[in-house]
């Protein structure tokens, strides 16, 4: 294993090794570091909303039973029969009160505990042989939610996940709860990309840059009511906590005009009001920011914008979720869901579902735009050359890594974190240093657990 | 050269019995077929009227296996738990509760 420390700390000055794009080593310290150990989104509590439904996420090569049991309660369960390993529910998604794995037909509740292996008595001598009581799937080591967004960690001691989130949570509510019902999520589309999943991420965390250029022609068609996409500067970008994102400048008005005016009907207006805080008002209706994209560390995105949905003026907002879900090091499934409050008027929902399959999802026109660059840099970045090149990623910085423009005041952006206006690469590097953080740390060694042994006994097992 | 083995006639009784049984209660059937299934099971329901009242004949097309029941068996589900359909679902091929053997002596 090559040593990496070289490049982390290359990262950790805003010059990127362009090789990190697309490196078999550094894609096995992610899978490791990274995905085992921080928090990650697997689904929303609206897609498994009554007892017995269940979805099926992965964490990179381990599959999950995500599923609300017969009590309610929220779970997640690795997808791995206690026998002989067969993936237990093959089936993206459904509702069962008991699962059974189709090779040898060992079934199981859905809170995982195990209720049945054909023939016990005759097979294994009953619990003498095989000890069937308080036997489940394998849990995952750690699961909790906010705003109804499912998140999990392979890692047992991994902090809290509200103390991982941190104060991006005031951002993530923007997203996610609009009103006191949260949101509902459709979806999601599936589909893969043969780029690195860290390109995504890092776009929707902070590259306002790119959209003038890469984004032309969706500008040019008329999609947007803002004639000019250089208007991105004027918005800001926050990082706080494990995230950050971009911001629109608003015309001038208060929280009622600037929220109508990004296409919401006063009654979801009304609600907000009622469900944001105060200082979330302000962010909005005194300092003139609409939240745009955003990402959370590692390959959680969220992007809110206001196309035009008809031949008219009007605009209306969509909210996407989206995950970047590494297959390799070159290439990446994307999941995109749609969300949208779910005290939404039903038109409403119907259109900004409109909106959202005109910019994004598989159809989506800003897809196409970014999904050709990032191919492309994935490619590039296998070569030899690309080994010695270290990309700059400093915009917004100057050589002694003083701020071209200042950080906004309290005053001028009430939202915790740091802010700034105008073009900078803050936020793409706040990413990748939380992932230079990951990569340093050594994984600790997990235990074993010994299936159906008679005397329970678990043995720590190098990871 | 013919296989056979032993009770092999018994069987055979037994399962063209249950097959006329079976074809007689769809026969009957009352109403559209519902058909529900999850990646683990697929089953067929229906309403079979008999001469003297109605029963619901569900149908596993998979395996073949299917049950009748009456009224009251199916109240009986409704004050069941998890845990009655976990042992049955966790003691697959099987009647949970195997048929008493008839025992000449007791009738007496």
């Amino acid at each position: 294993m090559t040593d990496q420390s070289g490049t982390l700390s290359d990262v950790r000055r805003g010059m990127i090794p362009a090789h990190i794009y697309n490196d078999r080593e550094i894609f096995e310290l992610e899978r490791e570091r990274v995905f085992g150990r921080a928090w990650l989104f697997v689904a929303h509590e609206s897609e498994i909303a009554k007892p017995g439904d269940y979805v099926v996420r992965r964490v990179l090569d381990d599959s999950f039973i995500v599923t609300r049991d017969e009590k309610g309660e929220i779970r997640a369960h690795f997808n791995m029969c206690l026998h002989r390993g067969m993936q237990v529910c093959r089936a993206e998604m459904g509702n069962a009160s008991h699962f059974r794995c189709p090779y040898h037909g060992w079934s199981y509740r859905n809170d995982g505990r195990i209720v049945g292996l054909p023939f016990h008595q005759e097979a294994y001598g009953g619990e003498a042989g095989f000890k069937r009581k308080g036997q489940r799937l394998l849990p995952a080591p750690n699961l909790d939610t906010y705003n109804g967004m499912i998140f999990i960690s392979l890692d047992p001691e991994a902090p809290p996940l509200v103390d991982f989130l941190g104060d991006f949570r005031f951002y993530l509510d923007f997203y996610t709860k609009q009103s006191p019902s949260g949101i509902e999520l459709r979806g999601p589309q599936r589909w893969r990309v043969k780029a690195n999943w860290k390109i995504g991420a890092e776009n929707f965390a902070g590259d306002m840059y790119h959209t003038p250029q890469t984004h032309t022609s969706v500008v040019e068609i008329g999609l947007f009511r803002e004639p000019k996409a250089e208007k991105r500067k004027d918005g800001a970008t926050y990082w706080a906590g494990n995230g950050g994102g971009t911001t629109y400048k608003l015309p001038p008005g208060g929280f009622d005009e600037r929220t109508r005016y990004v296409g919401y009907p006063q009654v979801m207006v009304d609600r907000m009001k009622t469900t944001f805080s105060q200082a979330q008002q302000q962010v909005i209706g005194e300092d003139g920011f609409m939240i745009s994209a955003a990402s959370v560390f590692p390959n959680l995105s969220f992007v809110h914008n206001w196309p035009r949905v008809a031949d008219s003026d009007d605009v209306l907002p969509f909210i996407s979720v989206r995950q970047w879900q590494p297959i390799s090091e070159n290439e990446t499934e994307v999941l995109s869901w749609f969300a949208v409050d779910a005290e939404a008027p039903e038109e409403y929902k119907a259109l900004s579902y409109k909106a959202y399959l005109m910019c994004f999802g598989s159809t989506g026109m800003f897809e196409q735009d970014d999904v050709e660059n990032w191919v492309s840099l994935t490619n590039t970045a296998a070569g030899s050359m690309a080994r010695r090149l270290k990309l700059n990623s400093r915009m917004g910085i100057l050589e002694d890594d003083t701020e071209v423009v200042p950080a906004l005041t309290p005053e001028q952006f009430h939202g915790p974190g740091v802010a700034h206006t105008g073009y900078g690469e803050y936020n793409q590097r706040e990413l990748l240093n939380r992932w230079a953080d990951y990569l340093e740390q050594p994984a600790k060694s997990a235990t074993a657990l010994e299936v159906g042994a008679p005397a329970e006994t678990a043995e720590a097992v190098q990871a | 050269m013919n296989l056979s083995w032993e009770g092999e006639a018994e069987d055979a009784r037994a399962a063209a019995a249950a097959a006329a049984e079976h074809d007689e209660l769809v026969a009957h059937t009352t109403g559209e077929v519902i058909r529900l299934g999850n990646e683990f099971a697929e089953i067929m329901v229906r309403r079979v009227d008999t001469r003297n009242g109605a029963r619901l004949l569900i149908e596993s097309p998979k395996s073949g296996q299917w049950v009748s029941l009456c009224p009251l068996e199916l109240e009986a589900l409704t004050w069941q738990n998890t845990e009655t359909f976990s042992a049955m679902i966790g003691h697959p091929f099987g009647p949970l509760v195997a048929a008493e053997a008839t025992n000449p002596e007791e009738d007496r």
